[in-house]
C-alpha cells in the first residue's frame, strides 16, 4: 500500500477505517453488483426480464460468488474498469440469466449510480460527527470562555445546513444508457415504452431521485459535494490551528496533523470543480479524477473531523477534572 | 497596467467593465467611508453621538472630494480614516466609534460582494432563459452522442443544450442557498449580536447581523468563491463544447464571428471558436482560486485572510463576469449547421446504431451474446472499412437471423434518440418549477 491514507503503519493517522470501508475496492465492488441486480428486479417486476433470471442474478451478485483473480487478467486484458466484473458475475450466473444482466444500461450507469450510494454513506458519518461537534462545542462553551467556541459553533451549524443544501443535489442516480439518452433502456424494451419506469424504479430501489436528465457529462453534482468537503476541512483546520498555539490550551497533540489533512482536502477540491468541464456525452479524463478526489478526501475529512472532536473531548475532560 | 484583467489592451477580454467597477478601488474606499457614515447615522440616532457630528460625517464621507493622496501603502484604511477625521475638525473623533477597522473593512467586501453576486445571478438567469428556448426549439434535431470521443448512441441537440440549462438552473439554486449564510457583515466578537448599533448598521447597509461575532469566520467568503467554481464549471463546460464542436471535421456548432473577424495572420481561412477558448480558460482561473478562499479560512484569528481574499475575489468575480458576459452572447447568436450533424452521424457506416443492433439481436441470441456478436462485426466493420450491416448480412452466425429490410428501418437516427424530447420537457419543468423568485435575487445590491 503506497498511500499514507492505506498505508499499514499511518493509515489511522491519515484516515478513518469507516470511511475507507464506504470506498473499499471491494465494497465498491459490492455497490455495482448491488446496483445490477437492483435494477434487475426492477426490470422483471415490469415484465422485461423474466423472474427466474432476476432471482439468480440477485442471488449470485454478492463478491463472493464472483472468481477475482479472473477479474484481475481480465481487467488487465480488456482495459475496461467496469466489464470484468459484469462477465464475471455473468459467469457465476448459470441458466442463461446473465444474459438479462446490465439490460439496456451502460458502463457509467453502474459506476455514477454507486459514487451517489458511496457519497450518501460518507456524508452520514460526516454529518454523524458534525452533530457530536456541535454538541461538544456546546458543552465546551459553558466553561471555556477562553476559546472562541461560539465561532466555531456557529462555523459548524452552517456546515450542517450546507450538508442539508448539498443533498438534493448530489442524492441522484444515473440509469440513462451510454449518452444519457435512454435510448438502450427503450431499445431493451423492444415497442414496449417502460425506459423512466424503470429508471425511477431503480432509483426507488436504492434510496436515489431520479435526476431531470441524464447526467454522465454533467458533473456539477460530485463538484458541489467536494465544495462542501473543502469548506468543512477549513473550519477544521481552523478549530485545529487555533487550539495549536503558544497561548493555546493544554491539549494541542495532534491538532498540527490534523490541520495537514485539511490542507490537501482543500487542494483537492479545484479537481473536483475541473471535473465539470467535461466533454460530451462521456469524459473519462473527467470521470476518472472522482476515483482519486472523493475517496481521498472523504477519508482526510472524516479523519479531521474525528481528531477534532477527540481533542475536543479532551479540553472538556480536563475542565472537569481541574473543577 | 500590468495584469491581464486591467491590460490597456485586453482588459475587454478578460474581463468586463461592469465587474471592474465592482472592484474599482475608489469604490472601495467609497464602501468603507459609507460604512462609517452608515455606523455615525445609526450611533447619533441612539444617542451616542451628537446629530452634528453625524451629518459632518455623511457629508465628508466622499471619495470624490477626500484628499486620497494621503493614502498610504500597508495601512489604507487607517490613513483614510485619518484623512477623514481631519476633515471633520471637532466631528472627527466620531468617525469609526466603538468599531475596530476589520469591521469596517469587512462590511465594505460584503457590499462588493454583493454586488458582484447580483451580476453574476443576472448572467445565469439569460443564459438559463436562452439554454432553454434552444433546447426547446431543438429537441428533435439529432446529432452524433459522444462517449470518450467516440460516436454512441445519438442525442438532439434539445437535449445537449437542456444539460447545460439544467446545470445553469442549479448553479442558480445553489446561489440561492448560498445567499442565506453570505451576507453578514463581521464584527470584531466584542460586540453582541443583539447590540442595537450593529443591528442599525447593517439594516442601514442593507446586511444581516451573523449570530455571532467573529473576524476569524470566512467560511461564507470561502463558499461564495467555491460557488464562482461551480458556475464557472458549467459555463466552462459549455465553451469548451462548441470550442470542440467547431473543430473543422465536425463543424456542428460555432460561436457567431462578426464582421471584421480575422482567425489568423498567417492562415487567412481560419474559423476560430477563440471566444469559447477564452471561456474555459477563464473559467479554469475562477476554479483553481477557489483553493484559496478555503486557504483563507484556516488563517488563524483571521490575520492574513483579508489579504487572500483581496486577490482571489476581485480576479474570480472580473474574469468569471467575463466569461458569462461571452457565453451570453455566443449563445444569443449561435451558429448550429444540422447538414454537418447529420452528416457526422454516417462517418462510422452504420456503427452508431451498435447498442440499436444488439438489442434487435438480443431476443434471438441474448442480450450477452448479441453483444460479442456485433462487437466481432464492428471491429470488422472497422478494419475491412465495410458497413456494419454488411459484415453481419455476411456473418454466418447472423445472417441467419438478420434480415436486411429490417436493418435498415431500424437504422434511421431520428428513432434513436432515446427520451431526449421527454428530458427535455423535463429540464424545462424544473426549471418553471424554481423560477418563481429568481426576481428576487436579480438586483445587484438586494438582500
Amino acid at each position: 500500500m503506497a498511500h499514507v491514507i492505506t498505508n499499514e503503519f499511518y493509515k489511522n493517522a491519515w484516515g478513518t477505517e469507516e470511511m475507507r470501508h464506504v470506498f473499499s475496492a471491494r465494497t465498491r465492488y459490492q455497490r455495482w453488483l448491488g446496483v445490477l441486480a437492483a435494477l434487475a428486479r426492477v426490470q422483471a417486476r415490469l415484465g422485461i426480464i423474466p423472474q427466474d433470471a432476476c432471482d439468480e442474478i440477485n442471488r449470485k451478485a454478492k463478491l463472493e460468488f464472483i472468481d477475482l483473480d479472473v477479474v484481475k487478467r481480465r481487467l488487465t486484458a480488456a482495459s475496461h474498469t467496469f466489464v470484468p466484473l459484469l462477465k464475471g458475475l455473468e459467469d457465476a450466473c448459470e441458466n442463461g440469466a446473465g444474459e438479462f444482466l446490465h439490460f439496456g444500461t451502460c458502463t457509467q450507469d453502474i459506476q455514477d449510480t454507486a459514487v451517489s450510494l458511496e457519497l450518501i454513506d460518507a456524508d452520514a458519518i460526516l454529518s454523524r460527527d458534525l452533530l457530536r461537534t456541535e454538541d461538544l462545542l456546546t458543552k465546551l462553551g459553558q466553561t471555556r470562555i477562553d476559546l472562541p467556541t461560539a465561532d466555531w459553533l456557529a462555523e459548524v451549524r452552517r456546515h450542517i445546513e450546507r450538508a442539508k443544501d448539498m443533498r438534493k443535489y448530489i442524492f441522484v442516480g444515473l440509469i440513462h444508457s451510454s449518452t444519457g439518452t435512454m435510448s438502450g433502456l427503450v431499445a431493451a424494451n423492444g415497442d414496449d415504452d417502460k425506459a423512466f419506469a424503470v429508471m425511477e424504479g431503480v432509483m426507488d430501489e436504492l434510496g436515489l431521485n431520479p435526476p431531470s436528465i441524464g447526467w454522465s457529462g454533467i458533473r456539477d453534482n460530485f463538484g458541489h459535494y467536494m465544495s462542501v468537503l473543502g469548506l468543512l476541512a477549513g473550519t477544521l483546520g481552523r478549530i485545529a490551528n487555533e487550539i495549536d498555539r503558544p497561548s493555546g490550551p493544554e491539549n494541542a497533540n495532534g491538532a498540527r496533523a490534523t490541520a495537514t489533512l485539511c490542507q490537501i482536502a482543500i487542494n483537492n477540491v479545484p479537481l473536483g470543480f475541473q471535473a465539470m468541464i467535461s466533454e460530451h456525452e462521456r469524459d473519462t479524463r473527467s470521470w476518472r479524477m472522482d476515483w482519486h478526489h472523493l475517496s481521498e478526501t472523504s477519508i482526510l475529512v472524516a479523519k479531521a473531523l474525528n481528531a477534532i472532536n477527540d481533542l475536543l473531548e479532551g479540553l472538556e475532560t480536563r475542565v472537569e477534572c481541574s473543577a | 497596467m500590468s495584469h491581464i484583467i486591467d491590460s490597456e489592451f485586453y482588459k475587454r477580454v478578460m474581463g468586463t467593465e461592469e465587474m471592474r467597477a465592482v472592484f474599482d478601488p475608489r469604490k472601495q474606499i467609497q464602501s468603507w467611508l459609507d460604512t462609517v457614515a452608515a455606523l455615525a447615522k445609526v450611533q447619533a440616532e441612539l444617542g451616542i453621538i451628537p446629530e452634528q457630528a453625524a451629518t459632518t460625517i455623511a457629508t465628508k464621507a466622499n471619495a470624490e472630494t477626500l484628499d486620497l493622496s494621503k493614502i498610504v501603502v500597508g495601512e489604507p484604511l487607517s490613513s483614510l480614516l485619518r484623512a477623514l477625521r481631519e476633515v471633520c475638525g471637532e466631528s472627527g473623533q466620531y468617525v469609526g466609534h466603538g468599531v475596530t477597522e476589520r469591521d469596517v473593512e469587512d462590511t465594505g467586501t460584503m457590499l462588493e460582494i454583493r454586488d458582484a453576486f447580483g451580476i453574476i445571478f443576472r448572467d445565469l438567469y439569460i443564459t438559463e432563459k436562452t439554454l432553454r428556448q434552444l433546447a426547446g426549439k431543438h429537441k428533435m434535431m439529432p446529432m452524433a452522442g459522444r462517449s470518450h470521443n467516440q460516436h454512441g448512441p445519438p442525442v438532439t441537440l434539445g437535449f445537449k443544450l437542456a444539460g447545460w440549462a439544467a446545470e445553469t438552473r442549479r448553479n442558480m439554486e445553489r446561489m440561492k442557498d448560498l445567499h442565506k449564510r453570505l451576507f453578514v457583515s463581521l464584527n470584531d466578537g466584542e460586540t453582541d449580536p443583539s447590540d442595537a448599533v450593529l443591528k442599525g448598521v447593517m439594516a442601514e447597509l442593507n446586511l444581516n447581523v451573523p449570530v455571532v461575532g467573529s473576524n476569524s469566520a470566512r467560511d461564507h467568503i470561502a463558499e461564495f468563491q467555491n460557488t464562482l467554481g461551480l458556475v464557472a464549471g458549467g459555463i466552462g463546460r459549455i465553451g469548451n463544447e462548441i470550442y470542440q464542436l467547431s473543430r473543422s471535421e465536425l463543424f456542428e456548432l460555432h460561436e457567431p464571428l462578426g464582421p471584421d473577424y480575422v482567425g489568423s495572420s498567417a492562415m487567412p481561412h481560419k474559423r476560430n471558436a477563440e471566444v469559447s477558448e477564452f471561456v474555459v480558460a477563464q473559467c479554469r482561473i475562477v476554479q483553481q482560486n477557489t483553493a484559496l478562499g478555503m486557504q483563507a479560512m484556516l488563517c488563524e484569528q483571521g490575520r492574513d485572510s483579508v489579504l487572500l481574499d483581496r486577490h482571489s475575489i476581485p480576479e474570480s468575480c472580473v474574469l468569471l463576469a467575463r466569461a458569462m458576459e461571452s457565453t451570453k452572447d455566443i449563445l444569443a447568436d449561435l451558429d448550429i449547421f444540422e447538414d454537418n450533424m447529420r452528416r457526422n452521424m454516417g462517418a462510422l457506416d452504420g456503427m452508431i446504431f451498435s447498442e440499436a443492433l444488439m438489442y434487435y439481436l438480443a431476443p434471438k441470441l441474448g442480450k450477452q451474446t448479441a453483444h460479442d456478436v456485433v462487437l466481432d462485426a464492428c471491429m470488422l466493420a472497422h478494419e475491412t472499412r465495410t458497413p456494419v450491416k454488411q459484415v453481419l448480412l455476411n456473418d454466418p452466425v447472423a445472417s441467419k437471423i438478420v434480415v436486411e429490410q429490417e436493418m435498415d428501418e431500424l437504422m434511421d437516427y431520428s428513432k434513436h434518440i432515446g427520451k431526449c424530447p421527454e428530458q427535455v420537457d423535463q429540464v424545462l419543468a424544473f426549471a418553471e418549477a424554481h423560477e418563481h423568485n429568481d426576481a428576487d435575487y436579480l438586483i445587484a445590491g438586494k438582500t
